[in-house]
């Protein structure tokens, strides 16, 4: 395989969101849960995923601003229902 | 009689108002997962493990039968108003249901395929009810060398029908997978393999870690590395489908059920392979063959009935051999396990009623699924529409915090992030990793058996093929291997020739 074609195969769109999905799965997965308290944890990854993945460039500011709301506030949600619902419904030790 | 006496009285146990609401919830839940591309039953069922394991085994074992049978039917939905199957075992319903969506019968097509799911899975359980027992009693004979030849032909049989275009693949990833479960203390005298003195490596790889990796995170790499997916814009007409619509196909029905019990009953192979083998018999026997492809109805139901009818297939060898027929019943397995349900030969001996309560509990998840399945529709599809830029965080965040929970250690989640991209990387490459999940699972049946086997006939592996159930097992696995060899292929073109020339000699 060429130097060129390796280059192209970086630059896809296909590729950059498969490497920045192993990314991010794996800096919550690793670097992330187990480090610092889950629902924090949980909170920045959801929040991060959704902002990467959702922002765009040309979207105009409110847009943008919107996006970023959305994110957090969903963050937020999973993040405590999440840790509400393993910590006391099903009595596990969150890492 | 009696069976049916143990089926009324299991039934009867969950005739309450929690029983019902668990039914309605994981069914719902099952369908949803399903419909969503990405989430597979397996996922659903490996998930709700964690989220039940500390609920009683009754109750627990009937919330994963109805995710099980709700996702297996949800995917479906998506097959036919996505034109991408919810779950591997829809695709060869999206065939036929798709084109009808777009035609602007995507109501009908809903309505027929969910009685074609209700309907299979009814056929599924009378087996499972007729079967279990059958087996079950025949399985008593089974002693340590028959459990090790089954188990290698589980592997065998898995890859070759997983991986029809290049059974290699299929064995490659299954004998991967007994590997896989070679990794910790073994189970006779404790002793330490390939742990390279990793303590959390010395307990093994949990099953349940590595499925939701191999079935979660590598699908949730993978739809996100796809196209983004179109919902087809159409008026969702009349579901519930006319009786004669539905009857004039029933010739088809009892085939598609046989076939998709059959085929889930075999280790490993599971409900895709059903769906696919059963549409393929329909349309050779079809008297339109030329609509399959194009919005057939009958293409459509064939598919899925089969799919159903496994799942009723796939839970035959779980309780009777303690070997599951598909990845999804493999987890349910381990969930058994978890719940110290213990199935194998010895579950007609030891708790006969818990086989009939599992044929109660794969009836009420049909029932539910049935009454689901054809009301919420319109609004169930809007479902399909949540981005998955939004969808796939929380599916990891549930796959991370569902690996951790069972034994609360850190290291599971490492594993099923190593799986998951292991998951992904075959995938990519073409591998079926449902032989790989097998793998993992038959590896300690197979590697306990096989030296319980020679320390009882003091090293000596001749049993193997002096003892005739062994024998057969062992003569089905060398038929399942060389029967992919081109020499082989050849061989058998040639001895058909020959006999064509006999026969017209003759004449």
């Amino acid at each position: 395989m060429s130097g060129e074609k390796i280059g192209k195969f970086f630059r896809k769109d296909s590729s950059l969101r498969m490497f920045g999905t192993i990314a991010l799965a794996l800096f919550y997965a690793w670097g992330l849960v187990g480090r610092i308290p889950y629902p924090v944890s949980t909170f920045l990854f959801v929040f991060l995923f959704v902002v990467i993945f959702e922002y765009s460039r040309e979207d105009p500011g409110a847009r943008k601003r919107r996006k970023i709301f959305i994110a957090g506030l969903m963050a937020v949600l999973v993040s405590g229902i999440v840790s509400v619902v393993f910590r006391y419904l099903f009595l596990v030790k969150l890492p | 009689m009696n069976g049916f006496l143990m089926f009324l009285d299991g039934l009867k146990q969950y005739m309450n108002f929690w029983s019902i609401f668990n039914v309605l919830w994981a069914t719902q839940l099952g369908i949803i997962v399903g419909m969503l591309p990405g989430l597979t039953a397996t996922m659903g069922i490996a998930l709700l493990t964690t989220l039940t394991f500390k609920m009683p085994a009754a109750d627990a074992v009937l919330i994963l039968i109805c995710m099980y049978v709700g996702a297996i039917y949800g995917g479906s939905r998506s097959a036919i108003l996505l034109n991408i199957p919810g779950t591997p075992a829809n695709a060869a319903t999206a065939m036929d249901g798709h084109p009808l969506a777009r035609a602007g019968f995507a109501g009908s097509a809903i309505g027929i395929g969910t009685t074609g799911s209700f309907l299979g899975s009814i056929i599924g359980l009378i087996f499972l009810a007729v079967f279990t027992p059958l087996i079950g009693n025949f399985a008593l004979n089974f002693q340590s060398f028959e459990f090790f030849a089954l188990a290698i032909f589980g592997v065998v049989i898995s890859g070759n029908l997983t991986a029809p275009k290049d059974p290699l693949k299929g064995w490659i990833s299954g004998f991967l997978g007994l590997f896989v479960a070679m990794i910790g203390m073994e189970g006779i005298h404790a002793y330490v393999r390939f742990a390279f003195g990793s303590v959390d490596l010395s307990g093994g790889i949990d099953l349940i870690p590595a499925m939701v990796g191999v079935f979660g995170f590598s699908e949730i790499i993978s739809v996100m590395k796809n196209q983004k997916l179109e919902v087809v814009q159409t008026e969702i007409n009349r579901v519930i489908p006319k009786v004669k619509d539905v009857a004039k196909h029933w010739k088809t029905i009892i085939r598609s059920g046989v076939i998709g019990t059959f085929i889930g009953a075999i280790p490993g192979v599971g409900e895709d392979i059903a769906a696919w083998v059963s549409y393929d018999f329909a349309k050779n026997a079809s008297k339109e063959p030329e609509k399959y492809g194009k919005g057939s109805y009958e293409g459509l139901i064939s598919a899925e009935t089969a799919n159903n009818a496994a799942c009723g297939g796939t839970i035959i060898p779980v309780l009777s051999l303690a070997i599951p027929g598909s990845a999804p019943a493999a987890v349910l397995l381990a969930a058994m396990f978890i719940h110290n349900v213990r199935p194998g030969p010895l579950i007609m001996i030891e708790s006969p009623e818990f086989v009939y309560q599992t044929v109660a509990m794969v009836f009420m998840a049909t029932i539910g699924m049935y009454i689901l399945g054809l009301s919420m529709v319109k609004w169930l599809v809007k479902v399909l529409t949540v981005p998955r830029e939004k969808l796939m965080p929380i599916v990891f965040v549930l796959c991370v915090i569902g690996a951790y929970a069972i034994h609360s250690r850190i290291f599971e989640i490492g594993v099923m992030v190593v799986f998951g991209l292991i998951g992904f990387i075959m995938k990519e490459m073409d591998y079926p990793v449902a032989p790989m999940v097998l793998g993992i699972i038959l590896g300690d049946i197979l590697d306990k058996n096989l030296r319980r086997a020679l320390v009882l006939s003091e090293g000596d592996m001749l049993p193997l093929i002096t003892r005739p159930i062994s024998l057969v097992i062992v003569l089905l696995t060398v038929l399942t291997l060389v029967s992919k060899m081109p020499w082989f292929r050849s061989m058998m073109r040639r001895i058909k020739q020959g006999l064509k020339g006999i026969v017209k000699k003759s004449a």
